[in-house]
Order: structure tokens, then C-alpha cells, then sequence
């Protein structure tokens, strides 16, 4: 039957559009059932933002994105996730391998080769440098304009990949005053926007103007230590729509993710939980507050 | 729990992680297998096969996002669970959803004209994005969640005449990207 042989194929899509028809179902109370009226304003929601985001591009003076993805990642067949480790640093495959375009010129320098394969034998290899659980046998690269201890680019079969580092390979988390300098924030950020914990669906973006104030306040965030109740209560948040993901849009035309739960005082950048300073609090905590998101998926 | 804090467990091989797992991801399964099978035992059992899994798998595999990891389990035990319960007559939600599928499915002349499974995912893959977020949505839950009829009018706030139509023209649509794509079956 043509039918079975089809199902089989369909059950390995992409992941996130499983999570984004698993989240709507989840959501179908608080919006679908609104459907009709809620797209009408949609639609002109949309119209809006075209226009503004045309007015932006009209008035801006940076140059436009040069870094464009352009294909999702492919499933993963040992489900483990992708990243690689360079120079005591874990980085991460942005969207999980998706591939993008890089201009040749926006590459620097070879830095070495993923000779180590991570998911053959994770106890030898997952702290080793130039181990990769994806992408094997693939060429590291530096990006011009970036420093390499925030991200890599990586060839591999033709292809290009970016990634990000998380955390060191010694379990030590990134320290996010001099993250953020490395990664160039807030000069390089030209938009802020506001996700569903999901990232699925946009809650707001944030005026320009606060950009920089908003970018400096979080550089004050310090390593967490967590109890098992801490880990407890972020989950609860997750699922009550109190975490939000943040995307800084950046002038490459990527973005850099990372979640809020302003409700508990929790930043997470990579790998690591971070407590907020009580300043950021103070300024941001209510555009959170008057923001509602759909159930997650998984309650 | 956060998804990390369970995977975290499950690398401790603590028997917490099958409890986490199943608090927070139990009922989306247990709704999913059910969907397939049709029968609430038939489901718990596949669900709590797919826990299993996930507790060999996981070390050394670190699925992210873990809840589209254990849905493909779940949803890949389920359907072997019914091949076997329905070799000999098949009649209930997974055919329907099949047979309404099989008309629009471009059929190899020869074997090796077939396309290899992972190939027709990388197109499926293509596909999904070409087509809007709504009806991505109708047509992930109907041939992926296997919902009813009945279950996506509710969701979507179409009628099911709306929704008949709707699903009709994806799966045409389907079809000509197939043909496009020279995908065959």
C-alpha cells in the first residue's frame, strides 16, 4: 500500500512542524476557537508589520542580511542533538543543522577538522575537541566579524552551518558580560522580538529605543544555582506560559535565541541557567506580565 | 520538568525520568497512540513501550526537543502495533486516513523507479513549507496525529464540509508536488 510506505516517510519530518501542530491543538481553547476573527486581525496585524519592517528596511542604513538559511535541518537519526566542540567550548548547530548561505568572504580563516565522532562513543568523546555529534569529517571555519568563542561556521558535504557556543566543555557556563561583548550586543542587534516559550508564535517586539538598556541590564545575569524545586518551578512556568523565548535579530541577518522567565528571575543563554538582575526586573517585568501564550504542547 | 532535567535523569538511569516523562508528555501520548489503535489498552501499552525505548535510547542519544522524539516512538510503535492487530482486516482510523491518501500517491511502474523513505521525507519536508500555516495544521493532524474529522473541525472552527474540501485540495496538491518531485511509491 503506496499510503503505508507514505506515513512512513511523513513520521520523520522536521520536529518543529510536529511541535507547531502539536502546540495549536494545545492551544485550540484560548485561540482557534476564535479562529475567523482572530485571522482578520491577523491579517491586518500582518499588513502593519510588512509595512513597518518595509519602512525599516527603507530607512535603515545597514546592509542587508548576508548570512540567509536556506533549508531546515534534516531529522536526526540518533535523536541526539547536534553540536560540536572547539577550543574547550561545546558549540550548538543553529536550528539544530539547518544549512545557510554564508558569502565566502564572510569566512576566515580554517580552524581544524570534526575528526571525532561524539555518537559513536559519547563517554570518550563529548568533552574532546573538534568532536561533533553531526556533520563529521566537516571543516571549521572562523567568520569574519565574529569572535570564534561565539560562533563557528562549518562546510560539510558543500553545505554550510552555523554554530553557537553554549557552554565550556568542562561543564563551566558562559560568563554573559563578556558573551555579550564577544558576540558584538547590543551594537549588532537591530530588532528584539518576544516568542511563545515554544518560539512559535510572536507576543511582541520590543520598542528600539529600549534595545540597548534592555541588552545591558542582561548582561547582569549570573550563573544560577539551582535546587531540585528550582528546576521544578521552571518547568511549571514553562507550562503555564511564564517563559518566553527572546530573539535578537541581528544585522547578519541571524538571530540569537534565549529564554526569560521574568516571574522567577531566570535567564537561560546555551546551556546555563542565570538569575536576572533585580534592576532588569524592575524595568521589564510588566511587558511580560501583560502577555498571554497558548498552553505548551506538552501539558 | 524541564526537558533537559529529564534527560538528565535518564543519564543517571534514574527511574524518575520514565515519571517525568510520563507527567509531562502522558496524555499527548497516550492521545496519540489512541488515535492509531483505537483501543485505551492497546495505547497505554505502546506508550509505556515507547517510555522503554526512550530509556535505552537515551544515553547515549540527547533528543531535542524531546517531545517530537517520543511522539515519533510513540507514534511509530502504535502504527506497528495495528499492522500486526489488523493484518487480515482493517477498517478503523489509521485505514481511513490511508485510503483517503492512496489516490494521491504517484505509484511506481517498476521498483526501481520506488523512492528511498528518507528522500521523500527531505520533499515532505519541501512540501510542508510550501503550504500555509492553517493548512499545514489540517493536514499534520489528519495524516501525523490521525485525528477525526470531527476532533480538527472543533480545532480548526470549520465545518466538516469546510474541512473535506480543504483536506481534498492539500492532497491534490500534494500529488502534483510529487509528480513535480518525481517522487513515486
Amino acid at each position: 500500500m503506496k499510503a503505508e510506505k507514505f506515513s512512513d516517510a511523513l513520521e520523520n519530518i522536521d520536529d518543529r512542524y510536529i511541535l507547531e501542530a502539536a502546540g495549536q491543538k494545545a492551544a485550540k481553547k484560548s485561540v482557534l476557537r476564535h479562529w475567523k476573527t482572530w485571522g482578520a486581525l491577523a491579517a491586518c496585524l500582518c499588513v502593519a508589520a510588512v509595512s513597518l519592517l518595509a519602512f525599516r528596511q527603507l530607512g535603515a542604513t545597514q546592509s542587508p542580511p548576508s548570512i540567509v538559511q536556506t533549508a531546515p535541518a534534516s531529522d536526526s537519526p540518533s535523536g541526539m542533538r547536534r553540536f560540536m566542540n572547539y577550543n574547550g567550548m561545546r558549540y550548538e548547530f543553529l536550528g539544530d543543522g539547518a544549512i545557510y548561505e554564508i558569502p565566502r568572504e564572510e569566512l576566515g580563516e580554517v580552524l581544524g577538522t570534526l575528526d571525532y565522532d561524539i555518537v559513536s562513543d559519547p563517554e570518550t568523546y563529548s568533552g574532546k575537541d573538534l568532536a561533533s555529534s553531526f556533520a563529521l569529517g566537516g571543516t571549521v571555519y572562523s567568520l569574519n566579524g565574529y569572535s570564534p568563542e561565539f560562533r563557528l561556521a562549518v562546510e560539510w558535504d558543500g553545505s554550510y552551518y552555523l554554530c553557537e557556543s553554549v557552554a565550556y566543555t568542562d561543564g563551566q557556563l558562559l560568563q554573559i558580560d563578556s558573551y555579550f561583548s564577544l558576540a558584538g550586543f547590543p551594537e549588532n542587534i537591530q530588532g528584539v522580538s518576544i516568542y511563545d516559550h515554544a518560539g512559535i508564535n510572536l507576543l511582541d517586539r520590543l520598542p528600539n529605543e529600549e534595545i540597548e538598556n534592555f541588552t545591558e541590564l542582561l548582561k547582569g545575569s549570573l550563573p544560577a544555582e539551582l535546587e531540585n524545586e528550582d528546576y521544578q518551578e521552571i518547568g511549571r512556568a514553562q507550562q503555564e506560559g511564564r517563559s518566553f523565548q527572546i530573539s535578537f535579530e541581528l544585522m547578519d541577518g541571524t538571530e540569537y535565541r534565549f529564554y526569560l522567565i521574568p516571574s522567577l528571575r531566570i535567564s537561560m543563554f546555551g546551556d546555563g541557567r542565570y538569575s536576572l538582575p533585580q534592576e532588569f526586573c524592575d524595568s521589564y517585568t510588566d511587558i511580560f506580565e501583560g502577555l498571554t501564550q497558548p498552553e505548551q504542547p506538552m501539558s | 520538568m524541564e526537558d533537559t532535567q529529564i534527560i538528565q535523569l535518564f543519564f543517571a538511569r534514574s527511574e524518575e525520568a520514565i515519571m517525568a516523562l510520563a507527567e509531562k508528555y502522558g496524555t499527548a501520548c497516550q492521545k496519540l497512540s489512541f488515535n492509531i489503535l483505537q483501543d485505551n489498552r492497546d495505547a497505554e501499552e505502546c506508550v509505556n513501550d515507547s517510555y522503554l525505548t526512550v530509556w535505552n535510547q537515551v544515553p547515549p542519544a540527547i533528543p531535542s526537543p524531546l517531545f517530537a522524539y517520543l511522539c515519533k516512538i510513540v507514534r511509530n510503535l502504535s502504527i506497528d502495533r495495528y499492522r500486526k492487530r489488523h493484518a487480515a482486516k482493517r477498517t478503523d482510523t489509521l485505514t481511513v486516513a490511508w485510503e483517503e491518501l492512496e489516490p494521491f500517491l504517484p505509484a511506481a511502474s517498476t521498483p526501481e523507479q520506488e523512492m528511498d523513505s528518507r528522500q521523500i521525507t527531505i520533499i515532505l519536508n519541501q512540501f510542508l513549507g510550501t503550504l500555509s500555516r492553517q493548512d499545514r495544521l489540517i493536514f499534520l493532524r489528519r495524516y501525523w496525529f490521525m485525528d477525526s474529522y470531527q476532533e480538527i473541525t472543533q480545532l480548526a472552527g470549520l465545518n466538516e464540509n469546510t474541512l473535506s474540501v480543504r483536506l481534498t485540495r492539500i492532497r491534490k496538491k500534494l500529488k502534483t508536488y510529487l509528480q513535480e518531485n518525481e517522487v513515486y511509491l
